[in-house]
C-alpha cells in the first residue's frame, strides 16, 4: 500500500437548491500525508470529501488523484476509500465479512478474503473478534473495523469523515494514536475531517482550516497555531482575546493600534498601514500578571498593558482559567497552576503581554462563539 | 398485565382484558373449533344409513297405501248392498302425498281405488282380500321396526350418518386436489410477481429525497388503494374486456380492427387473473418493504458502492438482507390474500379461467350445501398458508419479533 496525491483545481460545489457549499478551491494534498480539514459544522467539509470520493460531482473545477483526472469516475472505481461519520458498517455481516466486503465485490475467493481480513484485523488489533457482529463490539473496536474495511481495498487515499466524533474523550485520544500509527505503517494518504481542533493539531502533517465553504489557511499544526493567517483561523484554532481599534503607527514589522484599552503593539505580518481598522489578538496563555512579573524571567521593554477586574477564577487541573473584565470587554487568561492558592486571586490586575505574542490583522469573520 | 394496571388502573385493565378475551373466544376460538370439528366430521351421503332411511320411508309409504286399500274394501263391504255408484274416495287426494316423495312407489303397489270399482265383488272375496292386506301390513310393520331398530344406533341429521374421520379430506377428488395445488402455485406466482414489481418501487420511494417522498407515495400508492377492492377489480375488467379500453386502444393505434371483429379476449385468462391480483395486492407488498428499506442507513449503500460493489451486489448483500423482514411480511400477506381471494378469479375469470380453490370452497358451502367438506377445504387452505408462513420465515430467517417490528 502506498499513497497518492490529491489535487483540487478550482473545485466548487453548488447544490441543486442553489446553495454554494464549497467556494472555488485549489488544494494539493501530498502522497502519504496525514491531512486534516478543520472547520465548524456546516462549512462544507463533508461536501469536499464526497467530491473527492466521487459521490458528488463538482460544479466547477477538477479533481485529480495520483495525476489521473477523476471526472466521470464513480466512487466504486476511484482509488479512494471513505470512512463515514456513522461508520456505516454492515450490521448483518460478521466483522471479517465487513472487512472483506470490498474484496468480495472484486470477486476474490472466500479463503483469500478471509486470510486478508485476518491480516487487516491484526493490523488494527482486533484479531480475535472476526466472527462477531459489529453490534457486539465497542465503539472503538467498530471504528477500527471501519478502518480495516476501508484499507482492505488498498486505497491510495483514505478519506475519514469525523470518524471519532461518536467516541468518548479517552477512547478518542487512544484512537488518534492508533490512526496515526496505521497511517505511518500503511503510508496511505489520509484526508481527515474534523471539527475538533485538538484532533487535527495532534495527528496531522498539515491542516486546512475551512470556513463557509472556503479554505482559509493550510499549514502545519505549529504554524497554524502560532501564525494564523486570518481572524477565523486565529480564533477557531485555540483561544484568542480580540481587541479592535485603528492602526496608529507602523514600524519594524510591528503596528501600534489604538484601542479602548490604550495603545497595543503587535506583529504586523499582514502589512496594515496607518489609519486602517485592525484587530489585535493575544492568546490566553501568553498573558501574564504584573504582580508575578519577577517569576517570568527577562521580558522585553515594550509591553502591552491592560487593566482588568477579575470576574471568575476556575481551577482546571494544570491550568487556572481567569475571566476578567477590561472596560466592558471580557479577557481570558490562562495561568499554570503553581500550587500557590493566591495566584491571581485578588480582584484587580494589570495584564501584560509581549508585542511578539500579539498579532495585528485586518478585521474579518471570526469563529462564531469567540468573536 | 402488571404494567397495564400501572398505566390504566385496575378497572380499565380488567375491562380491556375481559373484552379481548371475549373477542378471542367468541370471534376466533369458537368459530375455529366449530370449523375444525365440521372439517373432521364426515356426512355419509348415499351411504348405508342414508339408504336405510330411504327404505324406511318407502316402507311407511307402502304401508299407508295398503291401509287405504283395506279401508276402501271395508267401506265397499258396508255399502255394497245398496249398490251405490262408487264414490271417489275422500282419501284419494291425500294418497298422492306420500307418493310425491322422490321415489314414488311402484305402480303395482298403488292400485287406484277409483280406477276399477269392484262393486261386483262378493262378500267372501272381500273377506279373503282384507285378510291378505292385513297380513301384508303386519309384514311391513315388522320390517319397519326392524329397520328402525337398526337405524337408531347411529342416527344423524337428515338421516345422514356422521362420524369423526379424515374422509372430508381424503375424499377430495383428484380434480379438486389439483386445483388446490394449482391455487397455491398461482398464489406463489402472484407473490413473486408482486415482489418483482414492488421491490424497485419501494426502494425508489425509500431513497427519494424526503421532500418528494410523501407526495410520491401518497399519489402513487395510497390513493388507488382508497378505492374498494371490487371496484379496483372491475376497473381492470373494463380495461381487459373484449370491448374494453385496451382493445379500443389497440384499435386506435391500428394494431387490430375492432369493426372486423378482431380483438383479444384478455379476461378469463391466467394472465388477466394474475395481473388483477398483483394489482389488487401490491400495496401489501410495497409498504412492508418500503418501511424496512426506509430504516436502512443510506450510508451503508454508499459504503458498499465506495468499496466497489456493483448494483447487484449492493442489493443482494446490503439492501435485501436488511429488508428481509419486510419482504417476508409482504410475501406472507400477498400470498394469503391471493390464495384466499375469491373476487378476482370469480369476476375476472368468469368461470373460464381454471378454478381457484377459494371458488371451490364457496361452492362446497353454498352450492353443494356440504358445510363439513367446505370446512375441510378451508382448513386445508389455512394449513397450507400457515406452512407457507413458516417456510417463508425459515427462509428469510426472521422471527415473529422481527415481523412485529
Ligand atoms: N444535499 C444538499 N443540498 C443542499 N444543501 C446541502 C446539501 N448537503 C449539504 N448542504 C449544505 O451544505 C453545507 C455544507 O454541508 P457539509 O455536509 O459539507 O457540512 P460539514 O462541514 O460536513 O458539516 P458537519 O461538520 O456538520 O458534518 C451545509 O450548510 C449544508 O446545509
Ligand atoms: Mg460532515
Amino acid at each position: 500500500m502506498s499513497g497518492q496525491d490529491v489535487e483540487l483545481t478550482g473545485v466548487s460545489m453548488t447544490y441543486p437548491n442553489g446553495f454554494t457549499a464549497v467556494q472555488p478551491t485549489d488544494l494539493t494534498i501530498k502522497a502519504g500525508e496525514f491531512f486534516s480539514i478543520l472547520g465548524p459544522s456546516g462549512c462544507g467539509k463533508t461536501t469536499i470529501l464526497r467530491m473527492i470520493s466521487g459521490f458528488l460531482d463538482p460544479t466547477t473545477g477538477s479533481i485529480a488523484i495520483g495525476g489521473e483526472p477523476m471526472i466521470g469516475i464513480g466512487p466504486n472505481h476511484r482509488p479512494t476509500a471513505l470512512i463515514f461519520q456513522s461508520l456505516a458498517l454492515f450490521p448483518l455481516m460478521s466483522v471479517w465479512e465487513n472487512v472483506a466486503f470490498g474484496l468480495e465485490a472484486r470477486g476474490v475467493s472466500k479463503t483469500a478474503r478471509r486470510k486478508r481480513a485476518e491480516e487487516l484485523l491484526d493490523l488494527v488489533a482486533l484479531s480475535d473478534q472476526e466472527d462477531k457482529k459489529p453490534g457486539e463490539l465497542s465503539g472503538g473496536q467498530r471504528q477500527r473495523v471501519a478502518v480495516a474495511r476501508a484499507l482492505a481495498v488498498e486505497p491510495a487515499v483514505l478519506l475519514l469523515d469525523e470518524p471519532l466524533s461518536a467516541l468518548d474523550l479517552k477512547l478518542r485520544q487512544h484512537m488518534r494514536a492508533e490512526l496515526k500509527d496505521i497511517q505511518r505503517k500503511t503510508e496511505v494518504t489520509f484526508i481527515y475531517i474534523t471539527h475538533d481542533q485538538g484532533e487535527a493539531l495532534a495527528m496531522s502533517d498539515r491542516v486546512a482550516v475551512m470556513n463557509e465553504g472556503a479554505i482559509d489557511q493550510v499549514a502545519s499544526a505549529e504554524d497554524l497555531y502560532n501564525h494564523p493567517n486570518t481572524p477565523f483561523a486565529a480564533t477557531f484554532v485555540g483561544e484568542q482575546n480580540v481587541f479592535s481599534g485603528k492602526v496608529k503607527t507602523v514600524a519594524n514589522g510591528h503596528a501600534q493600534v489604538e484601542t479602548p484599552h490604550g495603545m497595543l503593539l503587535g506583529m504586523n505580518k499582514h502589512g496594515l498601514s496607518t489609519g486602517e481598522n485592525a484587530i489585535v489578538m493575544v492568546r490566553p496563555e501568553r498573558i501574564y500578571l504584573e504582580d508575578r512579573k519577577d517569576r517570568l524571567g527577562p521580558l522585553p521593554n515594550e509591553l502591552n498593558r491592560i487593566e482588568a477586574r477579575l470576574q471568575r477564577r476556575d481551577l482546571e487541573g494544570a491550568l487556572i482559567n481567569m475571566y476578567l473584565d477590561a472596560a466592558g470587554h471580557s479577557v481570558h487568561v490562562n495561568l499554570h497552576n503553581t500550587g500557590d492558592a493566591t495566584l491571581g486571586a485578588q480582584d484587580d490586575h494589570m495584564l501584560l503581554f509581549t508585542p511578539d505574542d500579539t498579532v495585528v490583522m485586518r478585521p474579518g469573520p471570526m469563529a462564531r462563539d469567540k468573536a | 398485565m402488571g404494567e397495564l394496571t400501572k398505566i390504566y388502573g385496575r378497572g380499565l385493565t380488567f375491562l380491556f382484558v375481559g373484552l379481548v378475551t371475549i373477542w378471542i373466544l367468541l370471534m376466533i376460538v369458537v368459530p375455529q373449533i366449530r370449523m375444525i370439528e365440521r372439517a373432521f366430521t364426515f356426512e355419509d351421503r348415499g351411504g348405508e344409513t342414508a339408504m336405510l332411511a330411504l327404505d324406511i320411508d318407502h316402507a311407511y309409504t307402502e304401508k299407508f297405501q295398503i291401509e287405504q286399500q283395506l279401508l276402501t274394501l271395508q267401506q265397499q263391504g258396508s255399502s255394497g248392498t245398496k249398490s251405490s255408484p262408487a264414490a271417489p274416495s275422500p282419501f284419494t287426494p291425500s294418497m298422492t302425498v306420500p307418493g310425491a316423495a322422490p321415489t314414488a312407489p311402484g305402480p303395482g303397489l298403488a292400485p287406484s281405488p277409483s280406477a276399477s270399482p269392484q262393486n261386483a265383488m262378493s262378500a267372501e272375496e272381500r273377506q279373503a282380500e282384507a285378510a291378505d292386506l292385513r297380513s301384508q301390513i303386519a309384514a311391513l310393520e315388522s320390517r319397519i321396526t326392524d329397520m328402525e331398530a337398526q337405524e337408531d344406533t347411529s342416527s344423524g341429521e337428515a338421516g345422514m350418518k356422521e362420524r369423526l374421520s379424515l374422509d372430508n379430506f381424503t375424499t377430495m377428488s383428484a380434480l379438486h386436489f389439483k386445483i388446490f395445488l394449482m391455487t397455491l402455485l398461482y398464489a406463489f406466482t402472484v407473490t413473486v410477481f408482486a415482489f418483482v414489481i414492488c421491490y424497485p418501487v419501494a426502494y425508489a420511494a425509500a431513497m427519494a429525497e424526503s421532500r418528494n417522498k410523501l407526495t410520491l407515495i401518497l399519489i402513487g400508492l395510497v390513493i388507488p388503494y382508497a378505492i374498494n377492492e371490487l371496484l379496483r377489480i372491475f376497473s381492470w375488467v373494463m380495461i381487459l374486456e373484449k370491448n374494453g379500453i385496451l382493445n379500443a386502444f389497440l384499435d386506435g393505434i391500428g394494431i387490430i380492427d375492432m369493426s372486423a371483429g378482431e380483438g383479444f379476449r384478455f379476461v378469463a385468462s391466467n394472465g388477466a387473473v394474475f395481473t388483477v391480483m398483483v394489482y389488487a395486492y401490491v400495496l401489501f407488498m410495497v409498504f412492508p418493504i418500503y418501511n424496512t428499506i426506509d430504516t436502512l442507513d443510506k450510508s451503508q449503500i454508499e459504503a458498499a458502492r465506495d468499496l466497489g460493489a456493483s448494483v447487484w451486489k449492493i442489493h443482494t448483500r446490503v439492501v435485501i438482507p436488511h429488508a428481509k423482514p419486510g419482504i417476508a411480511v409482504g410475501s406472507i400477506m400477498t400470498f394469503m390474500l391471493s390464495a384466499g381471494s375469491i373476487a378476482a378469479p370469480e369476476i375476472v375469470g368468469r368461470g373460464m379461467h381454471p378454478d381457484w380453490f377459494s371458488q371451490l370452497i364457496y361452492r362446497r358451502f353454498f352450492e353443494a350445501d356440504s358445510w363439513n367438506q367446505g370446512s375441510a377445504y378451508s382448513l386445508a387452505l389455512l394449513t397450507a398458508c400457515i406452512i407457507f408462513i413458516l417456510i417463508t420465515m425459515a427462509i428469510f430467517k426472521v422471527g415473529v419479533k422481527d415481523i412485529a417490528k
